[in-house]
């Protein structure tokens, strides 16, 4: 399929309707507008290198020029229980996936791909949240075999957190909305992102995992 | 939860075993991101959306992601037809109880007497 412009299941109704209840404008300090449709997301000019058995519950997308090699393993076959979006440009190999949806080509994903970007720098310019991980502020997170758990503060705002890198081997680390409604989190990384193991993040209290 | 993986740098790796798991959503606009070990995550991964040249790979054991759908914060502010309908509110009330008041403040034969005279609102 082709030439399409919208995804067959984009999620900003959700926010439409949000507004709509409360009966007053919204403002959201960082929405990931079109790119809520997308489970991954590859920017353009750019690689998916897929030799393993990757499972995605969700739609996969491409930027304009992506290369994709999703020739996957005949043995563990790839899967994808969503559809996948090709902007113009892709050169596409999805040998050995096992597609539930369909794959839609010369699709523009630049709204997408512009609301990831818009987000991040939205993300980027919060202050810290006082009185949020205090401890963490601006330092790096390495947890080998120990957890730490993180308490929200704020229901006003994001509780955002500002570290220089996060490393987890077979750590745990918990976000805990502390018994406030709708607490939501945002962690500002400069540096390295790792986690192996058997690491975890995880969050406790209700809080809805934003993806 | 959103981690902002800023600037360009190391690759994002998550390569856990399969009791790994990740809550959250991943942007990492100038990373390349690998993939393996079969982990979880619950989120979605954005990823090489600001320049060019990354790579997103998955190897041998991969990893199982499933997309939730991030529900933004939602502040809400008044409209200003919201507050005309607010105002206006007040007023009635703030009338309502100054009539209320008055009321209170009129002696027993002074209400008879202006009921006597036939006042169309004998209160005011």
């Amino acid at each position: 399929m082709s030439g399409h412009n919208e995804a067959a299941d984009g999620r900003d109704s959700r926010y439409g309707a949000v507004s709509f209840i409360c009966g007053g404008a919204s403002a959201s300090p960082v929405t990931l507008g079109a790119a809520t449709s997308y489970g991954v997301l590859v920017g353009p000019n750019s690689t998916f290198s897929d030799t393993g058995s990757f499972s995605l519950t969700g739609n996969l997308a491409f930027g304009k020029s992506d290369t994709i090699d999703g020739s996957g393993n005949s043995n563990t076959p790839n899967e994808v229980y969503g559809n996948v979006y090709e902007d113009i440009g892709v050169t596409s190999d999805l040998t050995n996936n096992y597609l539930t949806g369909s794959v839609y080509t010369s699709y523009s994903l630049a709204s997408a791909v512009n609301a990831v970007n818009a987000a991040a720098a939205s993300a980027t310019a919060l202050s810290a949240t006082s009185g949020f991980a205090t401890a963490y502020q601006n330092t790096a997170i390495s947890l080998s075999s120990s957890s730490i758990t993180l308490n929200a503060v704020t229901s006003l705002s994001e509780n955002v957190l500002d570290i220089t890198s996060l490393s987890l081997n077979s750590g745990t680390l918990t976000l805990n909305d502390n018994g406030i409604s709708g607490a939501k989190f945002i962690i500002n990384v400069t540096g390295a992102f790792s986690l192996t193991g058997s690491s975890k993040i995880q969050v406790t209290g209700g809080e809805r995992a934003p993806t | 939860m959103i981690f902002n993986i800023e600037n360009t740098g190391s690759t994002v790796s998550l390569t856990g075993n399969s009791s790994s798991s990740v809550v959250g959503t991943i942007l990492a606009p100038q990373r390349s991101v690998n993939l393996s070990g079969g982990g979880t995550l619950s989120g979605a991964i954005y990823a090489a959306t600001n320049g060019s040249g990354y790579t997103l790979s998955s190897q041998s054991t991969g990893y199982n992601i499933t997309s939730l759908g991030y529900i933004a914060r939602t502040v809400s502010a008044p409209e200003p037809p919201t507050i005309a309908v607010f105002g206006v509110g007040v007023s009635v009330l703030m009338a309502a109880r100054r009539r209320r008041s008055h009321s209170a403040t009129l002696s027993r034969a002074e209400l008879v007497r202006r009921l006597s005279l036939g006042v169309d609102d004998p209160i005011y």
